[in-house]
């Protein structure tokens, strides 16, 4: 893992020399996602973002990397001055005072930033870098902080009751309801639509000066939620500088995939807050497919961006108990979209039977693949299963696998 | 002295295989027949799983003067502690036996009845155990973990001629009672459509780690026919998000709403010709039943009926019927329709009245007495979680299936759904045929 992202790291770095290099559509402007440290899967977030930024044909995007938690920090220099936007995607150690003043004068002199999801955990004691975000949480927020900000009969509250900053229930899939239609990020979008399973951040406390909220859901507290209409979609204003702040877009430490990121609202928010915080109007046009207010919709590109199966097929193999299950559930997705088409059905079967072979496969794949996988196996499974069978830690899951394919 | 029913029951078994008189198949029928307590008879009770259901039926069943409980069976000590405890307590005695294997309380006691509440994997084999022993059941619902293991409890009640109540107890209430009543006889005209919204739920757990059984609990008993997993803190309650062992919401709670709605349309015995819908269970970690459901069933008169989690659906949970004159929705504690008049209709002498219970346990020991149908027998209870199965099969294959609701197999012999009508036992566990 820790050799993954190094790698990762390399040609992320790459990516910001290499502008050109970036295979979409290219925008005239230019844009860098700020990552490396974070508690959620930022490599593929970033890559998530940089997708989802570069389809809106508006933006060239690269991608910075930190140094690891703990590594000294002292070489990260940014200048952020050449971008027409920065993502804020890190949550982490402290930025070298160079990179820090950078920041401030760049937002200062009129620089766009989009906050993405936890983000805005970063830097609590940061004075400048909360009066950019508005609100935040966690990391020992309190009401030193600021007030927590939600909205109830309409109204914008700031309560200084005192108490932790942040939090959030269990995912679920919620109902975003617009709180400013006519701003043009929202504009002419539906003003409720469900979006995908999330981390609905509640109780998000900080200066909140200067701050607008768009959009907001409830959090239910039969969920573990605050019993509050939560701000989630805010803009902020910061000397010339505009900020677009979405709390959404969960994705967490050992996921591959994350429904919330894949939401078309979280897509489309995203460009459209890109945009306004890099020019301050919003060109692109309303989308024609987007959530309903019962049901929540893939922004469809994201099956292009993830249409590499590589890295699912090795996290299956490297599978140990503890790590993420989710390749097998985005494999086993894979197996029932393409269930009536025999010939990538075949393809698959090769797969699992080379997964179930491989002696550099571990034993907790492969019970997963005898157990959950063999309902769609065939006749070509039978010596494997059988072989498998011969292993004492295999063998209750060979002898499942046997029965359930034997009549 | 009085005899024991069960005793009686041997007796004559070995007086008939003694005798070798009759062919063994004639036995159930002719018992069948003559197999009767008298009302002041004591019904010897048993209960399997002392778990928060099994603790919730046992203090019922304990205010009932006609019944005894002799003994209880938990693979959990602590659970045992408790229900033991509540037992002797109301009898001021500490007569009451204790097992952790099934099988060794249904050798050793004389039961009349078995209450059992139950994981649901454990549903099938241990209602095929105790039937075989001629011992009437209160079995909470679902009546197994898949259909082909709830197909098999109810051939079992059947062939041995006993008594079963399924804890669907929203049947024996007066609500239910009046919707599915209503909706049976034409009040909103002729059905077409049918609503079933279920609680949604399971929360996320990821991966914990594996950890020490806690102390008096066989965990290898406790996963009996399951795969064998190690321990990871998930045993009460919880296992109901493990696919291994449970459906979820959706396979816990059709057996109360889909279970109304058919009984509102006549539909007790039969089950859907197509199924077809989509499921999500959270991405990541052990807890993996469908948080979130939609599927369809077509029944063969084109009847469709809708089962989602409840927040998809207008009305929310329970049943909603809708005809060409209206519509009516049931949930717990609440009826309502279309037309307030429609919930006044009065039901006539000519109409089909349907079977009427006031207490579901009370049901239940009154069909032990009379040795008649219960509000909720086996096969009504089969059926009803059967459009659970086929709907979480769906879901599984994300296939349309085409059920042969007669014969209950895939009318186009779909292999990959028909593996899935039944998992795979860990052995020694044999499936209950």
């Amino acid at each position: 893992m820790q050799v993954r992202i190094k790698i990762f790291a390399i040609l992320a770095v790459f990516s910001v020399t290499l502008f050109n290099f970036s295979c979409t559509r290219k925008g005239s402007m230019t844009a860098i996602i700020v990552t490396g440290q974070n508690s959620h899967n930022w490599q593929r977030s970033s890559i998530a973002l940089r997708s989802i930024l570069e389809k809106s044909g508006m933006f060239t995007v690269g991608i910075t990397v930190s140094p690891e938690a703990g590594e000294d920090m002292s070489g990260f220099i940014i200048d952020f001055s050449p971008y027409d936007l920065v993502v804020l995607n890190y949550t982490g150690d402290d930025w070298p005072a160079e990179t820090q003043s950078n920041f401030v004068d760049y937002v200062q002199n009129g620089g766009g930033v989009v906050v993405y999801h936890n983000a805005n955990n970063s830097f609590s004691d940061w004075k400048e870098y909360n009066e950019i975000i508005g609100v935040g949480g966690w990391n020992g927020r309190d009401e030193n902080a600021g007030p927590y900000i939600y909205i109830s009969g309409n109204e914008v509250i700031r309560d200084n009751a005192p108490g932790r900053g942040g939090s959030h229930g269990s995912q679920h899939e919620f109902l975003i309801e617009t709180y400013k239609p006519s701003h043009p990020i929202l504009e002419g979008l539906p003003e409720r639509w469900m979006h995908a399973q999330d981390e609905l951040y509640s109780e998000l406390r900080g200066p909140a000066k200067n701050m607008e909220i768009l959009a907001y859901a409830y959090s239910e507290e039969r969920l573990g939620g605050s019993g509050r209409d939560e701000p989630l979609l805010m803009t902020i204003t910061y000397g010339k500088g505009r900020v677009f702040h979405t709390a959404l877009g969960h994705f967490g430490g050992g996921s591959l995939f994350s429904p919330a990121i894949e939401c078309a609202g979280f897509v489309t928010t995203f460009q459209r807050g890109a945009e306004w915080a890099a020019t301050g109007k919003v060109t692109q046009e309303v989308p024609a497919v987007f959530p309903t207010e019962t049901e929540s919709l893939q922004w469809p590109f994201f099956e292009d961006i993830y249409s590499d199966i590589t890295p699912i097929i090795s996290a299956m193999q490297q599978y140990e108990t503890g790590k993420s299950n989710d390749c097998f559930n985005i494999f086993m997705k894979l197996i029932r979209e393409n269930i009536d088409n025999q010939q990538i059905i075949d393809e698959y079967h090769s797969l699992i039977r080379q997964l179930l072979k491989s002696r550099k496969t571990s034993v907790e794949c492969k019970k997963i693949l005898l157990k959950d996988f063999s309902w769609i196996a065939d006749d070509s499974y039978r010596d494997i299963y059988e072989e498998l069978k011969q292993y004492p830690e295999l063998s209750g899951e060979a002898q499942y696998a046997i029965d359930r394919t034997g009549e | 002295m009085q005899t024991n029913r069960r005793e009686f029951l041997r007796k004559a078994g070995a007086v008939s295989a003694g005798l070798g008189l009759f062919p063994f198949i004639v036995k159930a029928s002719v018992l069948g027949g003559e197999r009767h307590i008298s009302p002041s008879d004591q019904i010897n009770m048993i209960l399997i799983g002392c778990g928060s259901m099994g603790r919730g039926n046992l203090n019922s069943f304990l205010n009932f003067n006609d019944i005894r409980v002799v003994a209880l069976c938990d693979v959990d000590d602590n659970q045992l502690a408790t229900a033991k405890k509540m037992v002797d307590e109301k009898y001021g005695n500490y007569d009451c036996r204790v097992y952790k294997d099934f099988r060794e309380i249904l050798e050793k006691e004389k039961a009349d009845i078995a209450v059992l509440a139950l994981p649901d994997h454990w549903h099938a084999l241990i209602s095929c155990a105790a039937a075989d022993k001629k011992i009437d059941i209160y079995g909470e619902k679902p009546v197994a973990r898949s259909l082909a293991e709830s197909r098999a409890v109810v051939n079992a009640v059947n062939r041995n001629n006993i008594i079963w109540q399924t804890g669907s107890q929203q049947r024996s209430d007066a609500r239910f009672h009046q919707a599915a009543e209503l909706a049976r006889n034409g009040r909103i005209g002729k059905i077409d459509y049918v609503e079933v919204g279920l609680p949604g739920g399971g929360h996320y757990i990821g991966n914990p780690p594996q950890r020490p059984v806690p102390d008096g609990v066989d965990w290898d008993m406790w996963l009996g026919p399951a795969p064998e997993v190690p321990f990871r803190g998930v045993l009460h309650w919880d296992w109901r998000w493990i696919m291994d062992y449970s459906g979820g919401q959706m396979t816990d709670w059709a057996g109360h709403h889909i279970d109304i709605a058919h009984w509102g349309l006549g539909f007790d015995r039969t089950g859907p010709v197509t199924v077809e819908g989509t499921g999500r269970s959270n991405n990541d970690g052990i807890y993996n039943v469908p948080v979130e459901y939609d599927f369809a069933c077509i029944y063969s008169n084109g009847l469709k009926i809708r089962v989602a989690n409840s927040s998809r659906l207008e009305h929310g949970m329970g049943t909603l019927w809708k005809g060409t004159n209206g519509w009516i929705h049931v949930t717990r504690g609440k009826i309502s329709a279309s037309d307030d008049n429609i919930l006044n209709e009065r039901i006539g002498k000519n109409e089909i009245s349907l079977y009427k219970s006031d207490n579901h346990r009370q049901n239940f020991i009154d069909c032990v007495k009379s040795r008649k149908e219960t509000i909720a027998p086996a096969e009504t209870g089969h059926r009803s979680i059967s459009v659970a199965h086929l709907g979480e099969i769906a879901m599984i294959t994300r296939q349309k299936l085409y059920w042969d609701p007669q014969k209950e197999k895939f009318a186009d012999n779909n292999i990959y759904a028909t593996r899935l009508l039944k998992k795979p036992y860990r052995q020694p566990w044999v499936f209950p045929e």
